[in-house]
């Protein structure tokens, strides 16, 4: 592992090419003060080293996985779809034609609630794939009609697709929280003979997550552009930030400073969400499947500097807040 | 989030700037300028050379055409009258010649094919900046139709359509190009080459020009001036039609022929037995050389063009003349007084006997059965609490005594006492005054080291030193250093002066740049980049050794005849790639009176082996020696070398009759 | 005509039994991972060739056995691919093609890919194998000696266009080791420069890797905040699609002169930028160029991630509106 100075170079660099300008060294600095540790080198540069290896998506890496989600979620598998259905055809404005046919029939909705960063999503979403902005629904257009009344129909005429979009999938629990409304919708469509299909796509998903949407929803695909597998977990036995061959006591101090300042500020889950013991961040958001020691900021106690910081959702019960 | 300040210095290379820019951020030399140095009017055909950002691009580009036409807005053709010159600028690269070589031809086939590909290359770029140039001008218009007809002739025409207008000329000759670009290219798959040479070689380069200015009389003492650049891009078969050129050459038209130092393969021309000459056939600048060998003159430039940048980042800040004048204000100096106490100020904060090299010299003094109390006492003869400093001069010539036999009790309380009178300002106490003009920096150096400090490369003029007549290095630092001091929260060239962090790892990041972008292509990259590391790490073991003999050290004599062949041949490549930088004048030997070859390390490598940007003592290598670090045929040549060396200057000082250091080199 | 390489069709397995097909000719070349061995093994096809790259140096004893192995001493592209195809006898019409990109070296692979065009093929399929893991040495470099020259790559020359202007554009797909992208750099030095990173990447954090390692070659790409492109690693399709746009884009404000491509990333993204070239490039002022080495490792990665084929198709140009192709032989579905 490099020396302190060698990680500030490294951190110097994905400040300049890749976070934004959001770690610059005083700003480091005002973090590792949170840190009695930091008062040996060995304590500080373990925690140099943890954020040397933080994965961050800045806004035109998450611009480019907008357009990634699109293209080869969305609009890939229709493509494929005409050309076995038409001779293997490569006349493109007829596929491309096909294509608006389907895209028509088609809505894009933010997968939590309006105030949440998923309708951000959507906007970038529209605007880089250059979408029309009546393909964009939210939940309260879903349906006419009330459940008492037991009228409740789809509102979308002639849409057979609907897309639930988000950003970020860590344990499951938001998307399988949200996607109750799925049952509905397909019981709804199969009683009006209309078939729809609904799928959720998400940018960025740990491969356990995902795994969690697609055995506990009615989805009909859900699928990443990013997939984030066991190894991501931080201080899990597959962990790639200490691999096989690297020093133990790194790993140990990593982990106990974690885990120590962890508990302070998010008892419940002091490595993270579900303790999923992630080192991710998002131009807009830090998800807290991250260790809270990257993220904490709020109004109450404990008072702390972070260096990546989070902005808390609205709460609701049983989601993750 | 935080949008970063501008960094003034982003662009390095002339290469990245658009033409405007060029125009905008010109900075001539001072006194009479570069084109006194290198005068577009001259006849006299010119090789402009130079490591890797000597500025020699920028230079070439500044008299091309299209930078002329921006440097002049309005009637074109005056303002070419007025320079005396049109500059029709090549770029080497752009004719991938690399494909005209194997494939199963031979290299006669392909030094014709080569030849008049260039020559249809230059033509196209003649008639495109000719025709510009002239666009506006009824005579000539009206002279069109025959200078087309009088270029036609120079070719063989069958089959080939008319042409009346330059433009369409130029699609002619654009499609004869074409038809060798696909012949050469199908070669590789096809294995036949099928080339219609249609005009004799340099033909059309000497006589388009001839025609232009017999037909139009506004072209009057205007020299068409061919600017061939980036020549490390031809083999060497190819620089031999270019130097052909240049032999061949006739008025109205000169070259000036960019090329970097180590891409310069021959002067021979095509002529079995021609070879082109200095001050004979061509002129030969090199810009860098010329920046080292007039040292004023590069520093004031260096400073000008700094300044001129950060006006540019920075409109607010003033006028470049402004700016100029506080440079030195903007970046963070060292205490640069004679005791510099103000840098060894965490040394005097320690008790004297902590201090690193009094633990060390009673560790030595212990070695040789010196009691403690002797020791001690040795060490409270020599110590100056508040002057670190002078201190470490006291060891140092302790060390010096040492290992000329002295009785060291004694020694140590003649320096105790002539440091008196030193500290007194006394001139009598020459040794110490003498010591400490040669040896402060390196003294300063070592107690830096001792602390387990970093070497402290600070100040304007340091930086501007470190590069070494090269502008691009001195970009270099400087961008590396701005980005270091933003990282750092700082904001440059605003308040408070770049701060002496930013600095220390700004050039440390251009120093190990540099290393890497000097690598040498080719089979013998690895060979040079070891031998610089083996000769860089000879004279660190010796600057911080307890009695160096030679100060400021990164520099080496040697009379390379009868080293071994490779030796020589890495010394040239490194040259060549400005690794090491020949000192004009070399030195004499003092036994044979010869004039040996002599060499400094760039100073942009220096701080990578905390070793001193400036250079002031050398030392002559011996045949043994130069093999041994310039091409060793096993490992443990350059280990004794080291040890030999070293033996002397380290305590308790292998014994030797002799107290200079250099011994002559006789045999293996 | 518009152009959409991302309708070609690719398909993801996970183990070699999985792969779909059926071929006349499968063309692989040789190395000793099980990426590339099982896949070999695995295929179904009538005749099954392996190529045998000099560079690696294998001995005799080391070489696969079978009735169709072709050797060569020849380090040049175009002489290694014209034995090996006259060798073969190869039969290209109507026959179906299959070609493992996994072991063969880049300039190789782009040169029999122009041979098949060439010949007439239009259609043929290509596999790419990921493997679980990568020895982290090669991970960051292919080559194991310095770089000797940065020169086209046979069969991808163009027909270039003297130009004083700033108008030559080079495009580098961005890959692991800098120096390669230094060296390609300073060959175009007056270029303007692009550089294409693989986003999505294979791992997540291999983007994040990319670019940092990219930025020790910042010197050499040049100090404005260039273009930066993004295309997925694993597709060559997407890659191809990109380049188009930013060529065109590139075209529209006039200021495209000489386009020079370099793909050093991954094998997909130089599948995307040979597909590119093939399509479009072909007698314009286009070249690739790629930094040749003396010497190569020799991968050791490990198992089998997953199998990627694709599906490469010359369309004939054909006009809007118009009916759809005739039947193509293919090896899918």
């Amino acid at each position: 592992m490099d020396d302190e100075e060698g990680l500030y170079a490294k951190l110097k660099l994905l400040n300049e090419r890749l976070w934004e300008g959001r770690a610059s060294r005083p700003q480091i600095i005002r973090w590792l003060d949170n840190f009695p540790e930091t008062a040996h080198t060995a304590g500080k540069c373990a925690l140099l080293y943890l954020l040397s290896r933080f994965m961050y998506f800045g806004d035109n890496e998450i611009r480019e996985l907008v357009r990634a989600l699109y293209r080869d979620c969305y609009r890939y598998p229709i493509m494929e779809n005409v050309r076995r259905d038409h001779q293997h055809t490569t006349d493109v404005s007829f596929i491309h034609s096909r294509l608006a046919d389907e895209l028509r029939a088609t809505r894009f909705l933010a997968l939590g609630n309006p105030a949440e960063s998923g309708t951000y999503l959507l906007y970038y979403f529209r605007q880089e794939n250059k979408l029309p902005l009546d393909l964009f629904i939210n939940r309260t257009q879903l349906f006419t009609g009330g459940l008492a009344t037991g009228d409740r129909a789809l509102r979308q005429a002639g849409v057979s697709r609907y897309i639930f979009i988000d950003d970020f999938c860590g344990s499951g629990n938001q998307a399988v929280y949200y996607s109750r409304v799925v049952r509905e919708m397909k019981a709804i469509g199969l009683a009006a003979q209309v078939p729809i299909q609904v799928h959720y796509y998400v940018l960025v998903a740990t491969s356990q997550g995902l795994h969690r949407v697609r055995r506990k929803t009615q989805f009909d695909s859900a699928e990443c552009v990013v997939e984030l597998d066991s190894s991501y977990k931080c201080f899990g036995d597959e962990s790639r930030y200490f691999p096989e061959g690297s020093e133990p006591a790194l790993r140990e101090a990593c982990e106990a400073i974690s885990r120590k300042h962890g508990a302070r500020l998010y008892p419940e889950h002091p490595l993270g969400y579900r303790d999923s013991q992630l080192l991710v961040g998002l131009h807009h958001n830090t998800p807290n499947n991250t260790l809270p020691i990257i993220w904490y900021a709020e109004d109450r106690l404990p008072q702390w500097e972070p260096i990546f910081r989070r902005y808390p959702k609205t709460r609701t019960a049983g989601g993750a807040a | 989030m935080t949008q970063p300040p501008p960094n003034p210095f982003n662009i390095t290379k002339a290469t990245d700037f658009s033409d405007e820019q060029i125009v905008r951020t010109w900075v001539d030399l001072p006194g009479d300028g570069f084109f006194t140095i290198a005068d577009p009017t001259s006849p006299m055909p010119m090789i402009l050379s130079g490591g890797k950002g000597s500025g020699r691009t920028h230079l070439m580009r500044y008299f091309s055409y299209p930078v002329q036409k921006l440097r002049h807005p309005g009637d074109i053709l005056a303002s070419l009258k007025t320079d005396g010159y049109v500059g029709v600028y090549l770029r080497c690269t752009g004719l991938n010649a690399g494909r005209f070589h194997g494939k199963g031809q031979s290299s006669e086939v392909w030094d014709v094919v080569f030849a008049y590909y260039m020559d249809l290359w230059l033509t196209q770029l003649t008639l495109q900046t000719m025709g510009e140039a002239l666009a506006g001008q009824p005579e000539f218009l009206a002279q069109q139709p025959g200078i087309c007809m009088e270029i036609l002739n120079i070719i063989d025409t069958s089959g080939l359509p008319q042409a009346s207008t330059i433009e369409s000329l130029i699609g002619v000759l654009h499609q004869l190009q074409r038809d060798i670009d696909v012949s050469v290219n199908n070669v590789a798959l096809d294995r036949r080459l099928d080339v219609n040479i249609r005009a004799t070689r340099g033909e059309l380069v000497f006589r388009i020009p001839q025609i232009f200015t017999r037909r139009f009389s506004g072209l009057d003492g205007i020299q068409i001036l061919y600017l061939v650049d980036e020549l490390e891009n031809l083999t060497e078969a190819q620089q031999r039609y270019i130097q052909t050129l240049i032999r061949e050459r006739e008025a109205p038209t000169s070259f000036k022929v960019g090329a970097r130092r180590y891409g310069l393969r021959t002067y021979k021309t095509l002529s079995a037995d021609e070879e082109n000459r200095e001050g004979s056939e061509f002129q030969m600048v090199f810009l860098d050389r010329d920046h080292i060998e007039n040292h004023a003159r590069y520093t004031n430039f260096a400073r000008s063009l700094i300044a001129r940048r950060i006006v540019e980042a920075y409109p607010p800040i003033g006028s470049a003349d402004q700016v100029a004048e506080k440079l030195d204000g903007f970046f963070e100096d060292m205490d640069r007084t004679p005791y510099m106490q103000a840098e060894t100020s965490f040394l005097a904060a320690q008790q004297v006997e902590e201090r690193p090299y009094f633990t060390k010299l009673k560790k030595q003094l212990s070695a040789i059965h010196f009691t403690n109390r002797e020791a001690s006492e040795i060490v409270n003869r020599l110590s100056v609490p508040d002057l670190p400093l002078v201190e470490k001069l006291n060891v140092f010539l302790f060390y010096q005594d040492w290992s000329r036999r002295q009785h060291l009790l004694t020694a140590s309380a003649s320096i105790a006492q002539q440091c008196a009178h030193y500290l007194k300002r006394d001139p009598a106490a020459t040794r110490h005054v003498q010591a400490m003009a040669h040896f402060r920096t390196d003294l300063f150096a070592q107690l830096l080291r001792d602390s387990g400090q970093k070497q402290r490369y600070l100040g304007l003029s340091t930086l501007i030193d470190m590069s070494a007549g090269l502008p691009r290095n001195l970009l270099q630092i400087l961008k590396y250093t701005f980005k270091w001091a933003s990282f750092n929260g700082q904001e440059p060239f605003s308040v408070e002066p770049i701060k002496r962090d930013a600095q220390q790892s700004g050039v440390m990041e251009a120093s190990h740049w540099f290393f890497e972008d000097a690598r040498v292509v080719g089979d013998h990259g690895r060979e040079v980049e070891q031998s610089i590391e083996r000769l860089a790490t000879l004279f660190r073991q010796l600057r911080y050794s307890d009695k160096p003999v030679e100060c400021s050290l990164i520099t080496f004599s040697a009379d390379l005849s009868f080293v071994r062949q490779e030796a020589r041949a890495v010394i040239k490549l490194a040259e060549e790639w400005s690794l090491l930088i020949s000192i004009p004048g070399g030195q004499r030997d003092r036994n044979t009176g010869a004039v040996d070859p002599k060499f400094e390390l760039n100073p942009m490598l220096c701080p990578r082996w905390d070793l001193p940007i400036s250079r002031r003592g050398a030392i002559s290598l011996s045949k043994a020696e130069v093999n041994a670090i310039f091409y060793p045929l096993r490992e443990v040549e350059f280990d004794t070398v080291i040890r030999d060396r070293l033996g002397r200057m380290m305590a308790p000082f292998r014994s030797s009759s002799s107290a200079s250091e250099a011994l002559p080199g006789f045999g293996d | 005509m518009v152009i959409d390489y991302t309708i070609f069709y690719k398909e993801k397995v996970r183990s070699p039994a999985e792969i779909n097909g059926r071929w006349d000719v499968f063309i692989s070349a040789f190395n000793e991972s099980e990426r590339v061995t099982a896949v070999f093994e695995a295929v179904q096809s009538t005749e099954k060739h392996w190529l045998i790259h000099p560079e690696y140096g294998f001995a005799a004893y080391e070489l696969p056995s079978g009735d169709h192995i072709f050797p060569s001493q020849h380090l040049h592209e175009a002489d290694f691919i014209l034995e090996y195809t006259a060798a073969a006898g190869l039969n290209i019409s109507g026959a179906r093609i299959c070609v493992d990109s996994t072991g063969f070296m880049r300039p190789q692979l782009m040169c029999l890919l122009k041979w098949l065009h060439e010949q007439g093929c239009d259609q043929f399929d290509v596999l790419y194998t990921d493997p679980v893991r990568y020895a982290e040495a090669e991970r960051t470099q292919f080559t194991k000696g310095p770089v000797v020259e940065v020169r086209q790559v046979a069969g991808y020359e163009g027909q270039h266009v003297p130009d004083s202007g700033g108008n030559d554009l080079l495009l580098i797909g961005a890959g692991y080791d800098h120096e390669l992208i230094r060296r390609v750099a300073e060959d175009k030095a007056s270029a303007r420069k692009t550089e294409l990173f693989g986003l999505p990447s294979l791992s997540p954090e291999m983007y994040q890797e990319s670019v940092l390692r990219a930025s020790n070659a910042a010197e050499a790409m040049g100090g404005n905040e260039q273009d930066i492109l993004f295309a997925p690693a694993n597709d060559p399709f997407v890659t191809a699609q990109v380049i188009h746009e930013v060529v065109e884009r590139e075209r529209g404000r006039q200021r495209l002169a000489n386009l020079y491509l370099s793909p050093l990333g991954t094998k997909a993204q130089t599948l995307g930028f040979a597909l590119y070239y093939l399509t479009e490039c072909r007698g314009s002022a286009a070249s690739v160029i790629f930094p040749f080495a003396r010497h190569y490792t020799r991968e050791t990665t490990k198992g089998i991630a997953h199998i990627w084929k694709y599906t490469f198709e010359f369309p004939a140009s054909t006009p809007v509106g118009s009916d759809h192709r005739a039947n193509l032989t293919s090896g899918s579905s």
